[in-house]
Protein backbone atom coordinates (compact mmCIF):
# COMPACT_ATOMS: atom_id res chain seq x y z
CA UNK A 1 0.00 0.00 0.00
CA UNK A 2 1.36 3.65 -1.29
CA UNK A 3 1.58 6.49 1.36
CA UNK A 4 -0.71 9.32 1.47
CA UNK A 5 1.21 11.52 3.75
CA UNK A 6 5.14 11.73 3.25
CA UNK A 7 6.85 14.09 6.31
CA UNK A 8 10.50 14.47 5.19
CA UNK A 9 12.07 16.19 8.49
CA UNK A 10 9.52 18.91 9.04
CA UNK A 11 11.32 21.99 11.13
CA UNK A 12 8.28 25.13 12.45
CA UNK A 13 9.31 27.40 14.89
CA UNK A 14 7.79 30.61 15.61
CA UNK A 15 9.24 34.01 16.92
CA UNK A 16 8.76 34.64 20.78
CA UNK A 17 8.75 37.75 21.52
CA UNK A 18 6.28 38.68 18.77
CA UNK A 19 3.62 41.04 19.89
CA UNK A 20 0.56 40.48 17.10
CA UNK A 21 3.85 39.93 14.43
CA UNK A 22 5.13 43.19 13.94
CA UNK A 23 6.98 45.93 15.84
CA UNK A 24 6.37 49.55 16.38
CA UNK A 25 8.98 52.54 16.42
CA UNK A 26 7.38 53.41 19.81
CA UNK A 27 8.00 49.64 21.33
CA UNK A 28 11.55 49.85 19.70
CA UNK A 29 11.80 53.38 21.37
CA UNK A 30 10.62 52.28 24.53
CA UNK A 31 12.49 48.57 24.68
CA UNK A 32 15.77 50.54 23.31
CA UNK A 33 15.80 47.93 20.43
CA UNK A 34 15.84 50.18 17.73
CA UNK A 35 19.85 49.85 18.48
CA UNK A 36 19.37 46.33 18.39
CA UNK A 37 20.18 44.23 14.87
CA UNK A 38 17.13 43.02 13.65
CA UNK A 39 16.60 39.30 13.25
CA UNK A 40 17.77 38.64 16.95
CA UNK A 41 14.49 37.02 18.41
CA UNK A 42 14.11 34.33 20.38
CA UNK A 43 12.22 31.59 18.80
CA UNK A 44 10.21 28.84 19.82
CA UNK A 45 10.94 25.30 17.82
CA UNK A 46 7.56 24.05 17.32
CA UNK A 47 8.11 20.61 15.25
CA UNK A 48 11.91 19.34 15.29
CA UNK A 49 12.72 17.56 12.85
CA UNK A 50 9.54 15.32 12.10
CA UNK A 51 10.13 12.44 9.91
CA UNK A 52 6.91 9.71 9.51
CA UNK A 53 4.78 8.40 6.18
CA UNK A 54 1.53 7.29 6.63
CA UNK A 55 -0.07 5.07 5.22
CA UNK A 56 -3.23 4.96 2.77
CA UNK A 57 -6.29 4.32 4.62
CA UNK A 58 -4.18 4.40 8.51
CA UNK A 59 -6.25 6.20 11.21
CA UNK A 60 -3.43 7.80 12.60
CA UNK A 61 -4.24 9.78 16.65
CA UNK A 62 -1.63 12.29 17.49
CA UNK A 63 -1.09 12.98 21.14
CA UNK A 64 1.25 14.82 23.51
CA UNK A 65 0.87 17.69 26.36
CA UNK A 66 -0.56 21.15 25.02
CA UNK A 67 1.97 22.93 23.24
CA UNK A 68 3.63 19.87 21.82
CA UNK A 69 2.81 20.99 18.16
CA UNK A 70 0.08 18.90 17.35
CA UNK A 71 -2.05 21.46 16.08
CA UNK A 72 1.06 22.92 14.46
CA UNK A 73 1.32 19.83 12.09
CA UNK A 74 -1.93 19.54 11.18
CA UNK A 75 -1.61 22.91 9.85
CA UNK A 76 1.36 22.67 8.30
CA UNK A 77 -0.01 19.67 6.05
CA UNK A 78 -2.99 22.18 5.05
CA UNK A 79 -1.15 24.57 3.95
CA UNK A 80 -1.69 27.08 6.46
CA UNK A 81 1.99 27.59 7.96
CA UNK A 82 4.79 27.08 5.43
CA UNK A 83 7.54 24.65 7.17
CA UNK A 84 11.14 26.31 8.04
CA UNK A 85 12.92 23.16 7.45
CA UNK A 86 11.92 19.87 5.51
CA UNK A 87 9.61 18.79 3.03
CA UNK A 88 6.07 16.78 2.65
CA UNK A 89 3.81 16.05 0.64
CA UNK A 90 0.05 14.79 0.90
CA UNK A 91 -1.70 12.78 -1.87
CA UNK A 92 -5.68 13.52 -2.75
CA UNK A 93 -8.03 15.86 -1.37
CA UNK A 94 -7.28 17.57 1.92
CA UNK A 95 -10.07 18.46 4.37
CA UNK A 96 -9.80 19.71 7.38
CA UNK A 97 -11.13 20.71 10.60
CA UNK A 98 -8.55 23.08 12.72
CA UNK A 99 -8.85 23.73 16.03
CA UNK A 100 -9.33 27.47 16.97
CA UNK A 101 -12.60 28.65 15.25
CA UNK A 102 -13.65 26.97 11.17
CA UNK A 103 -13.05 29.79 8.28
CA UNK A 104 -16.56 30.97 8.08
CA UNK A 105 -17.22 34.56 7.37
CA UNK A 106 -19.43 35.38 9.92
CA UNK A 107 -21.33 37.96 7.69
CA UNK A 108 -21.80 35.65 5.28
CA UNK A 109 -25.35 33.37 5.36
CA UNK A 110 -24.18 29.25 6.01
CA UNK A 111 -25.39 28.62 2.52
CA UNK A 112 -22.92 31.45 1.14
CA UNK A 113 -20.30 29.59 3.56
CA UNK A 114 -20.98 26.36 2.41
CA UNK A 115 -20.12 27.63 -1.19
CA UNK A 116 -17.53 29.72 -0.51
CA UNK A 117 -15.95 26.73 2.02
CA UNK A 118 -16.47 24.22 -0.41
CA UNK A 119 -14.47 26.07 -3.21
CA UNK A 120 -12.06 27.00 -1.30
CA UNK A 121 -10.93 23.07 -0.70
CA UNK A 122 -10.99 22.59 -4.21
CA UNK A 123 -14.42 21.03 -4.77
CA UNK A 124 -16.52 21.50 -7.74
CA UNK A 125 -19.72 24.27 -7.65
CA UNK A 126 -21.99 21.18 -9.02
CA UNK A 127 -20.47 18.79 -6.46
CA UNK A 128 -21.03 21.69 -3.92
CA UNK A 129 -24.73 21.99 -5.02
CA UNK A 130 -25.23 18.35 -5.35
CA UNK A 131 -24.34 17.95 -1.31
CA UNK A 132 -25.67 20.83 -0.55
CA UNK A 133 -28.98 19.63 0.90
CA UNK A 134 -26.75 16.77 2.71
CA UNK A 135 -24.37 18.76 4.47
CA UNK A 136 -28.07 21.00 5.81
CA UNK A 137 -29.45 17.86 7.05
CA UNK A 138 -26.60 16.71 8.12
CA UNK A 139 -25.54 19.42 10.34
CA UNK A 140 -29.51 19.86 11.62
CA UNK A 141 -29.28 23.63 10.64
CA UNK A 142 -32.54 23.86 8.45
CA UNK A 143 -33.67 27.50 7.93
CA UNK A 144 -31.15 28.83 9.44
CA UNK A 145 -28.80 27.77 6.64
CA UNK A 146 -30.19 31.09 5.08
CA UNK A 147 -29.06 33.49 8.35
CA UNK A 148 -25.80 34.77 8.96
CA UNK A 149 -23.18 32.41 10.33
CA UNK A 150 -22.98 34.70 13.65
CA UNK A 151 -26.18 34.65 14.52
CA UNK A 152 -25.04 30.60 15.07
CA UNK A 153 -24.89 29.19 18.28
CA UNK A 154 -21.36 27.50 19.09
CA UNK A 155 -23.00 24.08 18.82
CA UNK A 156 -24.66 25.00 15.08
CA UNK A 157 -21.10 26.37 13.74
CA UNK A 158 -19.71 23.33 14.88
CA UNK A 159 -22.05 21.07 13.45
CA UNK A 160 -21.83 23.26 9.77
CA UNK A 161 -18.05 22.89 9.43
CA UNK A 162 -17.67 19.49 10.27
CA UNK A 163 -20.49 18.57 7.92
CA UNK A 164 -18.96 20.32 5.40
CA UNK A 165 -15.53 18.92 5.95
CA UNK A 166 -16.83 15.16 5.74
CA UNK A 167 -19.35 16.10 2.66
CA UNK A 168 -16.71 17.30 0.36
CA UNK A 169 -15.33 13.82 -0.09
CA UNK A 170 -11.74 14.05 0.96
CA UNK A 171 -9.15 11.46 0.67
CA UNK A 172 -7.78 12.71 3.73
CA UNK A 173 -9.10 14.30 6.65
CA UNK A 174 -7.34 16.12 8.67
CA UNK A 175 -9.56 16.61 12.52
CA UNK A 176 -7.85 18.66 15.27
CA UNK A 177 -9.90 18.07 18.49
CA UNK A 178 -13.46 19.31 17.43
CA UNK A 179 -15.05 15.87 17.61
CA UNK A 180 -16.40 17.06 20.92
CA UNK A 181 -18.36 19.60 19.46
CA UNK A 182 -21.81 19.54 19.89
CA UNK A 183 -25.06 17.17 22.08
CA UNK A 184 -24.30 13.87 22.35
CA UNK A 185 -27.02 12.94 19.38
CA UNK A 186 -24.42 15.02 17.32
CA UNK A 187 -21.28 13.58 18.53
CA UNK A 188 -22.25 10.05 17.85
CA UNK A 189 -23.53 11.18 14.54
CA UNK A 190 -20.06 12.52 13.62
CA UNK A 191 -18.50 9.60 15.35
CA UNK A 192 -20.17 7.08 13.02
CA UNK A 193 -19.54 9.28 9.98
CA UNK A 194 -15.36 9.33 10.65
CA UNK A 195 -16.31 5.54 11.28
CA UNK A 196 -17.37 5.29 7.27
CA UNK A 197 -14.60 7.00 6.48
CA UNK A 198 -12.14 4.64 7.96
CA UNK A 199 -14.22 1.56 6.44
CA UNK A 200 -14.05 2.90 3.23
CA UNK A 201 -10.41 3.07 3.51
CA UNK A 202 -9.59 7.22 3.83
CA UNK A 203 -6.38 8.59 5.84
CA UNK A 204 -7.44 10.54 8.97
CA UNK A 205 -5.39 12.41 10.96
CA UNK A 206 -7.04 12.61 14.31
CA UNK A 207 -5.75 15.47 17.03
CA UNK A 208 -7.12 14.36 20.49
CA UNK A 209 -6.47 14.21 24.17
CA UNK A 210 -9.00 11.31 24.12
CA UNK A 211 -6.55 8.43 24.91
CA UNK A 212 -9.10 5.64 25.13
CA UNK A 213 -10.20 6.31 21.02
CA UNK A 214 -7.18 6.61 20.42
CA UNK A 215 -6.18 3.21 21.58
CA UNK A 216 -9.27 1.48 20.10
CA UNK A 217 -10.08 3.38 17.39
CA UNK A 218 -6.85 4.61 15.51
CA UNK A 219 -4.59 2.03 14.14
CA UNK A 220 -1.77 4.05 14.57
CA UNK A 221 -0.66 6.67 17.24
CA UNK A 222 2.16 9.73 17.17
CA UNK A 223 3.28 11.02 19.90
CA UNK A 224 4.96 14.86 20.11
CA UNK A 225 6.65 15.83 22.95
CA UNK A 226 8.26 19.43 22.23
CA UNK A 227 7.71 19.62 18.85
CA UNK A 228 10.12 16.47 18.60
CA UNK A 229 8.22 12.58 17.52
CA UNK A 230 8.91 10.64 20.95
CA UNK A 231 7.05 7.60 19.86
CA UNK A 232 5.33 6.23 16.24
CA UNK A 233 3.56 3.10 16.14
CA UNK A 234 1.08 0.84 16.94
CA UNK A 235 -1.68 2.68 18.31
CA UNK A 236 -1.92 0.81 21.86
CA UNK A 237 2.11 0.99 22.15
CA UNK A 238 2.33 4.32 21.73
CA UNK A 239 -0.51 5.43 24.33
CA UNK A 240 1.26 2.86 27.04
CA UNK A 241 3.92 4.35 26.55
CA UNK A 242 2.82 8.19 27.13
CA UNK A 243 -0.06 6.95 29.71
CA UNK A 244 3.61 5.59 31.64
CA UNK A 245 5.34 8.93 30.95
CA UNK A 246 2.92 11.21 32.30
CA UNK A 247 2.82 9.40 36.10
CA UNK A 248 6.17 10.28 35.91
CA UNK A 249 5.77 13.60 35.68
CA UNK B 1 -0.60 33.32 -10.38
CA UNK B 2 -2.99 33.36 -13.29
CA UNK B 3 -3.50 29.53 -13.44
CA UNK B 4 -4.53 29.63 -9.85
CA UNK B 5 -6.70 32.50 -10.97
CA UNK B 6 -8.68 30.46 -13.39
CA UNK B 7 -8.63 27.49 -11.30
CA UNK B 8 -10.40 29.03 -8.72
CA UNK B 9 -12.74 31.53 -10.78
CA UNK B 10 -15.81 30.20 -9.32
CA UNK B 11 -14.61 31.44 -5.71
CA UNK B 12 -13.72 34.42 -6.72
CA UNK B 13 -17.43 35.15 -8.48
CA UNK B 14 -18.92 33.81 -5.14
CA UNK B 15 -17.04 36.29 -2.97
CA UNK B 16 -17.25 39.39 -5.48
CA UNK B 17 -21.21 38.63 -5.28
CA UNK B 18 -21.01 38.32 -2.15
CA UNK B 19 -18.87 41.59 -1.60
CA UNK B 20 -21.59 43.32 -4.15
CA UNK B 21 -24.66 42.14 -2.04
CA UNK B 22 -23.37 42.70 1.18
CA UNK B 23 -22.29 46.14 0.08
CA UNK B 24 -25.52 47.94 0.62
CA UNK B 25 -27.21 45.13 2.63
CA UNK B 26 -29.58 46.68 4.69
CA UNK B 27 -30.06 50.29 2.92
CA UNK B 28 -33.01 51.26 1.58
CA UNK B 29 -32.70 51.63 -2.35
CA UNK B 30 -29.67 49.53 -1.99
CA UNK B 31 -28.47 48.65 -5.58
CA UNK B 32 -29.25 52.04 -6.56
CA UNK B 33 -26.49 53.63 -4.70
CA UNK B 34 -23.90 51.66 -7.18
CA UNK B 35 -25.59 54.75 -9.36
CA UNK B 36 -26.33 57.74 -7.08
CA UNK B 37 -22.88 57.88 -5.70
CA UNK B 38 -21.00 58.73 -9.12
CA UNK B 39 -24.20 61.10 -9.31
CA UNK B 40 -23.70 62.36 -6.26
CA UNK B 41 -20.19 63.28 -6.68
CA UNK B 42 -20.71 64.69 -10.34
CA UNK B 43 -23.27 67.09 -8.72
CA UNK B 44 -20.76 68.96 -6.18
CA UNK B 45 -17.83 69.14 -8.66
CA UNK B 46 -20.07 70.51 -11.33
CA UNK B 47 -21.39 73.24 -8.88
CA UNK B 48 -17.87 73.72 -7.73
CA UNK B 49 -15.57 73.56 -10.59
CA UNK B 50 -17.96 74.35 -13.75
CA UNK B 51 -19.97 77.23 -11.60
CA UNK B 52 -18.12 78.26 -8.58
CA UNK B 53 -14.27 78.16 -10.34
CA UNK B 54 -15.91 78.62 -13.70
CA UNK B 55 -13.54 75.99 -15.72
CA UNK B 56 -13.99 76.61 -19.44
CA UNK B 57 -14.76 73.01 -19.93
CA UNK B 58 -17.52 72.36 -22.64
CA UNK B 59 -19.77 69.60 -20.86
CA UNK B 60 -18.37 69.12 -17.65
CA UNK B 61 -20.45 67.16 -16.01
CA UNK B 62 -19.40 64.25 -19.18
CA UNK B 63 -15.99 65.61 -18.85
CA UNK B 64 -15.50 64.87 -15.14
CA UNK B 65 -17.66 61.37 -15.17
CA UNK B 66 -15.08 60.18 -18.24
CA UNK B 67 -12.33 60.59 -15.73
CA UNK B 68 -14.17 60.29 -11.78
CA UNK B 69 -15.53 56.69 -13.01
CA UNK B 70 -12.52 54.83 -13.68
CA UNK B 71 -11.45 57.00 -10.28
CA UNK B 72 -13.40 55.41 -8.24
CA UNK B 73 -13.07 52.20 -9.31
CA UNK B 74 -9.12 52.94 -8.95
CA UNK B 75 -9.03 54.18 -5.52
CA UNK B 76 -11.46 51.79 -4.45
CA UNK B 77 -9.47 48.86 -5.34
CA UNK B 78 -6.66 50.46 -3.58
CA UNK B 79 -8.65 50.96 -0.34
CA UNK B 80 -10.16 47.49 -0.13
CA UNK B 81 -7.38 45.86 -1.42
CA UNK B 82 -4.73 47.02 0.82
CA UNK B 83 -6.65 45.40 3.59
CA UNK B 84 -8.04 42.13 1.92
CA UNK B 85 -5.61 39.93 3.73
CA UNK B 86 -6.32 41.18 6.71
CA UNK B 87 -9.92 41.49 6.64
CA UNK B 88 -9.78 37.33 4.90
CA UNK B 89 -7.40 36.14 7.85
CA UNK B 90 -10.60 34.50 9.10
CA UNK B 91 -10.30 31.91 6.07
CA UNK B 92 -6.22 32.38 5.85
CA UNK B 93 -5.66 31.33 9.53
CA UNK B 94 -8.31 28.85 10.56
CA UNK B 95 -8.65 26.70 6.47
CA UNK B 96 -7.37 25.55 3.81
CA UNK B 97 -7.95 28.71 1.22
CA UNK B 98 -6.12 30.32 -1.55
CA UNK B 99 -5.36 33.69 -0.44
CA UNK B 100 -4.34 34.85 -4.08
CA UNK B 101 -8.24 35.62 -4.91
CA UNK B 102 -8.39 37.97 -2.02
CA UNK B 103 -6.26 40.89 -4.27
CA UNK B 104 -8.36 39.42 -7.32
CA UNK B 105 -11.82 39.98 -5.24
CA UNK B 106 -11.21 43.48 -4.27
CA UNK B 107 -10.45 44.57 -7.83
CA UNK B 108 -13.34 42.90 -9.35
CA UNK B 109 -15.63 43.80 -7.22
CA UNK B 110 -14.80 48.08 -7.79
CA UNK B 111 -14.91 47.30 -11.07
CA UNK B 112 -18.23 45.67 -11.18
CA UNK B 113 -19.45 48.74 -9.54
CA UNK B 114 -18.19 50.74 -12.85
CA UNK B 115 -19.40 48.55 -15.15
CA UNK B 116 -23.27 48.90 -13.52
CA UNK B 117 -22.91 52.84 -13.79
CA UNK B 118 -21.88 52.29 -17.13
CA UNK B 119 -25.15 52.39 -18.51
CA UNK B 120 -25.50 55.57 -17.09
CA UNK B 121 -22.87 57.55 -18.29
CA UNK B 122 -23.74 56.07 -22.16
CA UNK B 123 -27.29 58.03 -21.45
CA UNK B 124 -25.57 60.94 -20.11
CA UNK B 125 -23.41 60.81 -23.08
CA UNK B 126 -26.48 61.00 -25.14
CA UNK B 127 -28.14 63.46 -23.12
CA UNK B 128 -25.25 65.67 -24.04
CA UNK B 129 -24.97 64.82 -27.80
CA UNK B 130 -21.37 63.90 -27.04
CA UNK B 131 -20.28 62.20 -30.03
CA UNK B 132 -19.99 58.45 -29.80
CA UNK B 133 -18.02 56.43 -32.19
CA UNK B 134 -15.74 53.36 -32.95
CA UNK B 135 -13.43 54.70 -30.11
CA UNK B 136 -16.00 52.97 -27.63
CA UNK B 137 -14.55 49.89 -28.73
CA UNK B 138 -11.53 50.82 -26.96
CA UNK B 139 -12.94 50.90 -23.48
CA UNK B 140 -12.70 47.36 -22.92
CA UNK B 141 -9.12 47.28 -23.42
CA UNK B 142 -8.51 50.36 -21.73
CA UNK B 143 -10.58 48.85 -18.93
CA UNK B 144 -7.99 45.59 -18.89
CA UNK B 145 -5.00 47.11 -18.61
CA UNK B 146 -6.32 49.28 -15.66
CA UNK B 147 -7.38 46.24 -14.29
CA UNK B 148 -4.03 44.65 -14.49
CA UNK B 149 -2.73 47.87 -13.06
CA UNK B 150 -4.36 48.16 -10.48
CA UNK B 151 -4.55 44.61 -9.54
CA UNK B 152 -0.58 45.28 -9.69
CA UNK B 153 -0.20 47.49 -7.63
CA UNK B 154 -2.98 45.87 -4.72
CA UNK B 155 -0.74 42.69 -4.59
CA UNK B 156 1.77 44.75 -3.48
CA UNK B 157 -0.16 46.72 -0.80
CA UNK B 158 -1.98 43.99 0.43
CA UNK B 159 1.63 41.24 0.91
CA UNK B 160 3.27 44.50 2.53
CA UNK B 161 0.74 45.66 4.75
CA UNK B 162 0.46 42.52 6.71
CA UNK B 163 4.10 43.34 7.94
CA UNK B 164 4.29 47.17 8.19
CA UNK B 165 0.20 48.38 8.72
CA UNK B 166 1.61 51.99 8.39
CA UNK B 167 1.01 51.49 5.30
CA UNK B 168 -2.96 51.80 5.78
CA UNK B 169 -1.80 55.45 6.78
CA UNK B 170 -0.08 56.32 4.12
CA UNK B 171 -2.38 54.79 1.45
CA UNK B 172 -5.10 57.00 2.30
CA UNK B 173 -2.55 60.35 1.75
CA UNK B 174 -1.53 58.74 -1.31
CA UNK B 175 -4.71 58.39 -2.83
CA UNK B 176 -5.62 62.15 -1.70
CA UNK B 177 -2.97 63.61 -3.27
CA UNK B 178 -3.08 61.12 -6.58
CA UNK B 179 -6.43 62.45 -6.72
CA UNK B 180 -5.32 65.92 -7.38
CA UNK B 181 -2.25 65.09 -9.48
CA UNK B 182 -4.03 63.15 -11.94
CA UNK B 183 -6.48 64.98 -14.19
CA UNK B 184 -9.54 64.30 -13.28
CA UNK B 185 -11.81 67.37 -12.73
CA UNK B 186 -8.94 69.72 -13.83
CA UNK B 187 -7.91 69.82 -17.78
CA UNK B 188 -4.60 68.78 -18.40
CA UNK B 189 -3.95 72.30 -20.53
CA UNK B 190 -4.15 74.35 -17.15
CA UNK B 191 -1.46 72.79 -15.43
CA UNK B 192 1.95 74.97 -15.85
CA UNK B 193 4.79 73.20 -18.48
CA UNK B 194 7.08 72.90 -15.71
CA UNK B 195 4.91 70.97 -13.51
CA UNK B 196 3.44 69.22 -16.62
CA UNK B 197 6.23 66.38 -15.73
CA UNK B 198 4.38 65.42 -12.65
CA UNK B 199 1.29 64.14 -15.32
CA UNK B 200 3.47 62.80 -17.29
CA UNK B 201 5.16 60.46 -14.93
CA UNK B 202 1.90 59.66 -13.38
CA UNK B 203 0.42 56.36 -15.49
CA UNK B 204 -2.84 56.88 -13.98
CA UNK B 205 -2.97 60.23 -15.85
CA UNK B 206 -2.54 58.47 -19.46
CA UNK B 207 -5.25 56.05 -18.39
CA UNK B 208 -7.68 58.55 -16.77
CA UNK B 209 -7.29 60.70 -20.18
CA UNK B 210 -7.56 57.66 -22.27
CA UNK B 211 -11.08 57.05 -20.63
CA UNK B 212 -11.81 60.95 -21.28
CA UNK B 213 -10.47 60.30 -25.25
CA UNK B 214 -12.48 57.53 -25.85
CA UNK B 215 -16.17 58.45 -24.07
CA UNK B 216 -15.88 62.42 -23.76
CA UNK B 217 -14.03 63.25 -26.89
CA UNK B 218 -15.07 60.24 -29.16
CA UNK B 219 -11.33 59.50 -29.94
CA UNK B 220 -9.00 56.89 -29.34
CA UNK B 221 -6.40 56.71 -26.80
CA UNK B 222 -2.76 57.67 -27.86
CA UNK B 223 -1.53 53.80 -28.33
CA UNK B 224 2.28 55.52 -27.93
CA UNK B 225 1.62 56.74 -24.50
CA UNK B 226 -1.57 53.71 -23.66
CA UNK B 227 1.27 51.26 -25.09
CA UNK B 228 3.66 52.82 -22.52
CA UNK B 229 1.27 52.04 -19.32
CA UNK B 230 0.49 48.61 -20.72
CA UNK B 231 4.02 47.83 -20.11
CA UNK B 232 3.84 49.16 -17.02
CA UNK B 233 1.01 47.16 -15.87
CA UNK B 234 2.13 44.34 -16.65
CA UNK B 235 6.02 44.98 -14.93
CA UNK B 236 3.91 45.99 -12.11
CA UNK B 237 1.80 42.76 -11.94
CA UNK B 238 4.68 40.20 -12.51
CA UNK B 239 6.10 42.29 -9.32
CA UNK B 240 3.22 42.41 -7.29
CA UNK B 241 2.57 38.12 -7.92
CA UNK B 242 5.98 37.55 -7.32
CA UNK B 243 5.76 39.86 -3.97
CA UNK B 244 2.58 37.75 -2.82
CA UNK B 245 3.18 34.19 -3.99
CA UNK B 246 6.92 34.35 -2.14
CA UNK B 247 5.41 35.78 1.49
CA UNK B 248 1.34 34.29 1.42
CA UNK B 249 2.55 31.21 2.96
CA UNK B 250 3.85 33.02 6.17
CA UNK B 251 0.49 35.57 6.20
CA UNK B 252 -0.60 33.09 8.88
CA UNK B 253 1.85 33.78 11.49
CA UNK B 254 1.33 37.48 11.01
CA UNK B 255 -2.07 37.96 11.03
Amino acid sequence: MSDAIVIDGVCKRFKRYQTRGHNTLKAMVIKGQIFRARGTHEYIEALKDVTLSVPEGTVLGIIGSNGSGKSTLLRVLAGVYRPDGGTFSVRGRISALLSLGVGFHPDLTGRENVMIGGLSLGVSRSEIRKAFNDIVKFAELDDFIEAPVRTYSSGMYARLAFSIAVHVDPDVLLIDEVLGVGDAGFLAKSRGRVDRFKQQGKTILLVTHDLPTVESWCHQALWLNHGEVRAFGDSKDVVSQYVAHVKTM
Amino acid sequence: MASALVRHRWLIYELVARDLKSRYRGSVIGFFWTLLNPLAFMGIYTLVFSTFLRFNIENYPIFLLSGLMPWLWFSESISSGNNCVLNGSIFIKSSIFPSEVLPVVSVTSAMMNFVFALPLVLLFLALFHVHLGWSLLALPIVMAVQFVFTLGVVLLLATYNVFFRDLQQLVGHALLALFFLTPIFYDWSIVPDRFRVLLELNPLSTLILSYKYVLYYGDFPHWDNFGIVAVIALVLFSIGSWSFESHKEVFAEYL
